[in-house]
């Protein structure tokens, strides 16, 4: 079978919930593997660098008829990725703008990024969005700014917890069947 | 004195497990030999453990594969569930020029590489057998497509694979089980192809190994999506899903995993092969198997390795030579306005396909053979939303919906035999086991580049016809090797002074030794290749068999 592009492409639709009816004693040994290697996995984040994340992450995908990025744990997924994945200079990069987040909100409010109230959050947020998408528009080529940086791990962090899957997504393990042709919202909708 | 088995087959994937399946209900006492470790679909197939379970989500651990797997990572399907199917890299090492990279994608498990191939499944034609004759290109092929169509027929009775009848000369019909849909923007694009390009182009739902009804014992696909991560409805066919399981049904299999064969050992006197030399994977030792016949079944590179190290076979000096694989990565993508009332629902593990036209029927190219195209098209996800402006519950909202409808032509183009494409054994690089390894030394010419050219325009084309917008036309830069179509270094021929194998897979210089894996392609063609392996093997084993019979081996 045609291999990437296929794959992008089932990858463009719905993937992966409920439980598999079939096994579910095994799907939870694997998952209980898969969450203590997690917790055994090095923290990079402070407390406060932890707080500051989870609290951005919440204004980009807040809690409303569903829950929103801070009940499905992005800070952590966050943790490990930028710890364990993130080449030297993205993490460096990353770090940096999040120092530099608190830095502005110390110096404009006199508190934390997560001690502001939501509309002081936003306008800062909206501030680093206009930054991030004008060096990105000067170079398209140019290295993740912070917030691109910031919100790419909120979206996939969130989209791919349990709750972004189930709760969000409504996305079925085993469908059963292909519709190609489904009518929009009479089926779960997909994931990216 | 040690038992002497009717036949050996060396490697358990999918031409292993079809010479099990051939020489086993013919009677034949087979042991099968693999180098890896036995798969259980209970324990190992994890297709269904959710995204939110694993570690990385999915993304992989870089640094874990960077350190074991730098060569297999490249592969799409060595993700975070099924790169414990693809081999550790430090223990398996191959070298290449420095500047002639060249990816070797390998399984090494009860089952290979046919626990995660693509299932992709088309028949070849005298269009692809009699183009090396036509042209003058290296050797011809020692069959013709009326040798191997009744083989074609018997696998495919027994695989199911699931398409839609075309009536194509250059791409025979196949039995077929009922073709998946075609989804909505893939209609428009279908439609516009048609009405475009009469006589000439067709897009047509792929032809792929998965069932759309239940057939043979096996239950229809649940589309859940990711295939090369196993199925443990064996909805797709495996050899581990279908044919070894019919191989024990005989009584007559015995599989013995984690067991490397190291050479074929050969009586020069008799010219005949007497059994072959294993190492076992866990303890190091090395033992002798005795057997009247021997398959290589072991993968194109593994088969040719094995060859190179049993010290026959060359006479022509062919061996290892005319290494090819196919040339993937040209094409078009763009967006299909319309249908946005509509998305799909399951993962349907299939694209479209749009069959050779270059150099078809008559007409004729600046290049020689062709291409076909595969992909499809989807709806965007939630991952457009990092480019998107905007966060908040607006934000969310939007994204909850499906975005624009993408379509993408993604080209799977023939390779050129050439002799300078090879493999020679390399003594100073010995795998973990002691073994000798390959270098490999391969590189895409002057006709494959002009295919993958060609393939960016004819998929614009085509998109510009269906009138899509914002038309990307690309051409990847792939290493040879990571289409995973890897054939020939042992080919079949008509003369002995040119070939490796005869016109039944048997080697001119030992006939109770059979190739039938991808070593022994004379040509690539531009389809996928596993099809044609499978049908070559079942009539190679078939062969044998009946020589045992006459007592003729």
């Amino acid at each position: 079978m045609h291999r990437r592009d296929v794959l992008r492409l089932l990858g463009s639709t719905a993937i992966f919930t409920a439980l598999s009816t079939n096994t579910p004693e095994r799907l939870w040994a694997i998952g209980g593997r898969a969450h203590r290697s997690a917790r055994r996995g090095r923290r990079l984040f402070s407390a406060e660098q932890a707080e500051t994340v989870a609290a951005i992450a919440e204004r980009i995908i807040p809690t409303t008829d569903t829950p929103g990025a801070r009940d499905a744990g992005v800070a952590a997924f966050a943790d490990v990725i930028v710890a364990e994945r993130f080449e030297p200079a993205e993490r460096s990069r990353f770090l940096a703008g999040l120092a530099d987040v608190d830095a502005r909100s110390q110096a404009m409010h006199g508190a934390l990024f997560g001690s502001l109230d939501p509309a002081r959050q936003d306008a800062l947020l909206q501030v680093l969005e206009q930054e991030s998408l004008e060096i990105r528009a000067l170079d398209p080529d140019a290295p993740s700014p912070f917030f691109r940086q910031v919100k790419w791990l909120t979206l996939y962090g969130y989209y791919t917890s349990e709750i972004g899957q189930t709760q969000e997504l409504h996305a079925v393990i085993v469908p059963g069947r292909y519709d190609p042709c489904a009518a929009v919202g009479r089926t779960p909708p997909g994931e990216g | 004195m040690a038992k002497t088995w009717d036949a050996i087959v060396v490697g358990s994937g999918i031409t292993g497990g079809w010479a099990a399946k051939e020489l086993t209900e013919r009677g034949l006492e087979t042991l099968v030999l693999e180098a890896g470790r036995p798969i259980s679909p209970e324990n190992d197939y994890v297709e269904h453990v959710p995204v939110w379970e694993k570690k990385f989500r999915g993304l992989r651990d870089s640094n874990r594969q960077q350190a074991r797997q730098p060569v297999q990572r490249r592969c799409y399907a060595c993700d975070e569930w099924a790169e414990q199917f693809f081999v550790d890299d430090i223990d398996n090492p191959y070298t290449t020029p420095d500047d002639k990279p060249f990816l070797w994608i390998r399984g090494r498990h009860v089952g290979g590489r046919s626990i995660m191939w693509g299932r992709q499944s088309y028949r070849w034609s005298d269009l692809d057998f009699g183009a090396n004759a036509r042209e003058g290109v290296a050797v011809d092929w020692p069959i013709r497509y009326a040798d191997l169509a009744p083989w074609y027929d018997h696998v495919e009775d027994f695989v199911g694979i699931s398409g839609e009848a075309l009536g194509l000369p250059q791409l025979p019909d196949s039995r077929f089980l009922p073709p998946m849909p075609l989804n909505c923007a893939e209609r428009v694009v279908q439609e516009a192809v048609a009405r475009h390009f009469p006589g000439e182009r067709v897009m047509t739902i792929g032809r792929a190994a998965v069932l759309t009804a239940s057939h043979r014992g096996r239950a229809a696909c649940h589309y859940c999506g990711p295939c090369h991560r196993g199925c443990i409805t064996r909805s797709y066919f495996s050899s581990l899903n279908a044919t070894l399981p019919a191989a024990q049904a005989t009584g007559k299999l015995t599989l013995r995993p984690h067991s490397v064969v190291h050479s074929v050992l050969y009586d020069q006197r008799r010219g005949r092969a007497t059994g072959v030399r294993v190492i076992d994977a866990r303890t190091r030792r090395s033992q002798d198997f005795q057997a009247r016949l021997v398959f290589l079944c072991a993968s194109t590179l593994e088969s040719t390795r094995i060859l190179l190290l049993s010290g026959f076979a060359n006479a022509s000096g062919e061996l290892g030579r005319n290494l090819m694989d196919h040339i993937m990565g040209g094409g078009a993508r763009g967006t299909i306005d319309g249908q946005d009332d509509h998305e799909t629902f399951g993962q349907r593990p299939n694209g479209i396909y749009v069959p050779r036209f270059r150099n078809v029927n008559g007409r004729a190219s600046a290049f020689l053979r062709g291409y076909g195209f595969q992909g499809g098209g989807g709806r965007a996800g939630w991952s457009r939303g990092t480019d998107l402006p905007g966060f908040g519950a607006d934000f969310k909202r939007a994204l909850r919906g499906p975005g624009p409808w993408r379509f993408t032509f993604y080209g799977f183009g023939e390779m050129l035999p050439k002799p300078e494409n090879r493999v020679a054994l390399d003594g100073d690089k010995p795998d973990a086991w002691g073994i000798p390894t390959l270098r490999i030394d391969c590189a895409y010419g002057d006709n494959e580049q002009a295919l993958l050219h060609d393939m960016a325009i004819t998929g614009a084309e085509m998109l510009a016809a269906a009138g899509a917008r914002d038309i990307e036309p690309f051409q990847e830069d792939n290493p040879p090797g990571l289409v995973i179509h890897e054939m020939g270094t042992a080919r079949m021929g008509r003369d002995a002074r040119t070939s490796v194998l005869n016109g039944w897979n048997q080697c001119w210089d030992a006939p109770n030794v059979f190739v039938t894996d991808g070593a022994c392609m004379t040509s690539s063609a531009c389809q996928n290749p596993s099809l044609t392996y499978m049908a070559i093997t079942a009539r190679a084993a078939a062969h044998a068999a009946e020589l045992v019979q006459r007592r003729e081996l």
